[in-house]
């Protein structure tokens, strides 16, 4: 008997028979990982990670037990991937209309205070001096508002 | 009434085999759906979550003896609202033709058995 012939049916078919409970086994282990992934929801992914695995069970085989587990991870992947992106946008949109917002507040502050009447000028005075606290303001933010202030502030004098 | 988001294919199908499980008065589970409708397990179970997300479905887990230690299996029906649209669904796009065929109900095998095979 040459050592090809032993590899071929001793080593391979070993091989193989030593591999077939661990996919099994790396089946089941991948499956509550790939539920995770693809819901951001815990009682739902618990429901399916513990649904897919009795799926497991009707699939005869083990590297096709495999192969449905890498199935479902490969899409939980996806969907977390899709997840990331979109909420990396909505955080950049959410930034955005924040900075807007604080700017479109500095400018109608900066009008109360320079408006002329003195309860709006207090107002306007007032907002200017919350929002140099706020720590929402930039540094060159923060300069404007307190160049606005000691202006507005030296006219009342 | 809930609404779907999408509706797809692969959601038709599903909707398509729950109806008939629901006129033959009888519960499916998800590799059940999966295999009746020839789609991928990721694809039934996503639309699952849309149905169940519109309250079109509704799923329960099995009930299992004291001895037994193996994953539940879970059961889906259509709810009221879901058999409503369902039908409604199938006779607007697929004229009420059924383009799958729920095979008959095989009793759940022992874990080991299962497991085994």
């Amino acid at each position: 008997m040459s050592g090809e012939d032993i590899v071929l049916s001793v080593v391979i078919p070993l091989i193989i028979a030593e591999l077939g409970p661990w996919c099994d086994w790396l089946a089941r282990k991948l499956l509550p990982w790939a539920a995770r992934l693809r819901y951001n929801n815990e009682s739902r992914a618990s429901v399916r990670a513990e649904e897919w695995c009795d799926d497991l069970s009707q699939i005869p085989g083990q590297l096709s037990k495999l192969v449905y587990s890498l199935g479902q991870l490969t899409m939980g992947f996806t969907i977390a991937a899709r997840r990331e992106v979109r909420d990396a946008r909505a955080a950049k949109v959410s930034a955005r209309e924040e900075r807007e917002e604080v700017i479109r507040t500095i400018r109608w502050a900066s009008e109360m205070a320079v408006s002329g009447n003195q309860e709006r000028a207090q107002l306007g005075i007032a907002q200017l001096g919350a929002l140099l606290k706020s720590g929402m303001l930039s540094e060159s933010e923060k300069d404007f508002v307190q160049a606005a202030l000691e202006t507005v502030v030296g006219s009342h004098r | 009434m809930a609404a779907i988001e999408r509706v797809t294919e692969p959601t038709l199908d599903v909707l398509d085999v729950l109806l008939q499980a629901h006129r033959d008065n009888r519960e499916i589970h998800g590799w059940e759906i999966k295999k009746t409708t020839r789609r991928s397990g990721p694809t039934v179970y996503g639309v699952i979550d849309r149905l169940e997300d519109a309250r079109l479905v509704e799923g329960h887990w099995e009930d299992q003896g004291p001895e037994a230690n193996g994953p539940r299996r879970r059961y889906y029906r259509l709810t009221g609202a879901g058999v409503k649209i369902a039908s409604a669904l199938l006779a607007e796009r697929r004229g009420g033709r059924t383009r799958v065929r729920l095979p008959a109900p095989r009793p759940r095998l022992a874990p080991n058995y299962r497991s085994a095979t």
